[in-house]
């Protein structure tokens, strides 16, 4: 199997000297499901949005083979889909089809092309006919799924989630994991809802300060209570 | 949470609603161009002139009192210009004030059956400078946002209001507006992330799909020389 991603001894700060990464390594081959679980501050949203090359460049981390570069972002920005935490973030356009539209454009698609891909996905999400909506009435539960679509659109080869149901009602939490089993990309999932990580992962990864605790298949980590109360998560 | 919306009426249906927004900015700063242009003594064109705008205001379907609050809003300034003119006499005083209150009706008719979004394709159609047009996109789609966040901030206050003790306020609003700046600092932060992820490259494209109806055409046509009519043979 090919490796999707590859994380080597990485490190990092913030421009105030803490470190927030401390020597992280990871290997996620493709078409694997991973869940990166830890409390509030351990790096997740760090260590996900490093995977976009949102940080520059980035020698530790290879996509597909492809190391982090300047030269590179685009081809790899172009195979990892990054859905984030809060989607008022991400839906920075009025309308919701001009927000599905601006990834598309930057791609350099055809506009019959993203019409059609526009419908599409928002058609995957179960909001058909979307498209004409203000982004900013939407209920919380829409956005988000309105936000997935403008990452699905872009037909990326990983997607990478940032606490996907955070902030979700129970039913809605549950529609949207039903959805993502419906994805088979290869995924990284960032989050602390036991629920969701048990019922779609196939590798679980605790990370806490900054730090790789341990990785195994859910039923290892889950099966062991003490380390999971050692890492605050129960 | 309630919100105003300059566009509130636009969902609305009507001919006027329905008209193509580049059309409608035409005939519309075509329109106040005429009222400009006429002099202040040529009083059967100002009836004309009120009356085309009742007519129009009759068929967008808009409550009048939207009009009349829109109106009381800008009052002040208009009154500050008309004062500013009491010197050159009543003819010319009469006809500013008459002037400004025609060009406020229609510039309200023109915000409130567009969407928003419309209004800034047309916008960028016309070849407005982009820097604004996206200026006003992101002032749109945050504003509320942030409208949200101060009045949750608001609430905070009051239930940390502990009675006379004015200094303490002082120090506690410092605070708040200080988290507030510092919130959206952040956030822009998070924004411009999203926006890379999704292949930023210093350039926001929308896609217009805007088209131009016969109904359109016929409209502009006839408005024009209604216009034409009026301000040369009567
Ligand atoms: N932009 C930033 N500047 C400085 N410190 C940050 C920034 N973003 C996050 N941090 C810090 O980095 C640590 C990890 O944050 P984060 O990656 O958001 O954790 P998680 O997503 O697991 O909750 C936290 O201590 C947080 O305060
Ligand atoms: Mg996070």
């Amino acid at each position: 199997m090919r490796k999707a991603v590859e994380i080597k001894n990485l490190s990092f700060s913030y421009s105030d000297g803490k470190k927030v990464l401390d020597d992280f390594s990871l290997d996620i081959h493709e078409g694997e499901t991973v869940g990166i679980i830890g409390p509030n501050g351990a790096g997740k949203t760090t260590l996900l949005l490093h995977l976009s090359g949102v940080f520059g460049k980035d020698l530790a981390i290879k996509i597909f083979d492809i190391p982090i570069k300047k030269e590179n972002l685009f081809e790899i920005r172009k195979k990892i889909g990054l859905l984030f935490q809060n989607p008022d973030d991400q839906l920075f356009m009025i309308t919701v089809f001009d927000d599905i539209a601006f990834g598309l454009l930057n791609l350099g698609l055809s506009k019959e092309e993203i019409v059609h891909r526009a419908e599409k996905y928002l058609e995957a999400v179960s909001l058909p006919g979307y498209g004409d909506r203000i982004s900013h009435h939407l209920s919380y539960g829409e956005k988000k799924r309105v936000a997935l679509a403008s990452v699905l659109a872009m037909e990326p080869e990983i997607l990478v989630l940032d606490e996907p149901t955070a902030n979700l009602d129970p039913t809605t939490c549950r529609e949207f994991v039903d959805l993502l089993k419906n994805f088979n990309h290869t995924k990284i999932i960032a989050g602390h809802n036991m629920y969701v990580i048990r019922e779609i992962c196939d590798k679980v990864v605790i990370l806490n300060k900054g730090k790789k605790i341990i990785e195994g298949t859910p039923k290892e980590i889950f099966d062991n209570e003490p380390l999971l109360l050692q890492n605050r998560l129960i | 949470m309630e919100h105003l919306y300059i566009d509130k009426y636009s969902h609305l249906h009507s001919f006027i609603h329905r008209l193509d927004p580049r059309v409608k900015f035409i005939a519309f700063l075509g329109f106040i161009f005429t009222i400009l242009s006429t002099l202040p003594a040529e009083n059967t064109k100002f009836i004309i002139y009120f009356s085309i705008i009742v007519i129009l205001i009759i068929i967008s379907r808009i409550p009048v009192k939207h009009f009349i609050k829109n109106f009381f809003i800008l009052l002040p300034f208009i009154l500050l210009i008309v004062l500013s003119a009491t010197f050159y006499g009543s003819n010319v005083l009469k006809g500013i004030f008459i002037k400004s209150v025609f060009s406020i009706l229609i510039l309200t008719l023109l915000s409130s059956t567009t969407k928003f979004h419309y209004l800034i394709k047309a916008l960028e159609k016309f070849k407005f400078p982009k820097i604004l047009t996206i200026n006003m996109i992101f002032m749109y789609r945050y504003i509320f946002v942030f409208i949200d966040e101060k009045m949750r901030k608001e609430r905070a206050i009051k239930l940390k209001y502990f009675g006379k003790r004015n200094f303490l306020q002082f120090k506690i609003l410092g605070n708040i507006i200080g988290s507030m700046f510092i919130g959206a600092y952040e956030r822009s932060e998070r924004i411009y992330s999203a926006m890379c992820s999704r292949l930023f490259s210093g350039q926001i494209n929308t896609i217009e799909q805007l088209k131009i109806k016969n109904s359109d055409i016929i409209f502009l046509i006839s408005f024009i020389a209604i216009l034409l009519v009026v301000r040369i043979f009567i």
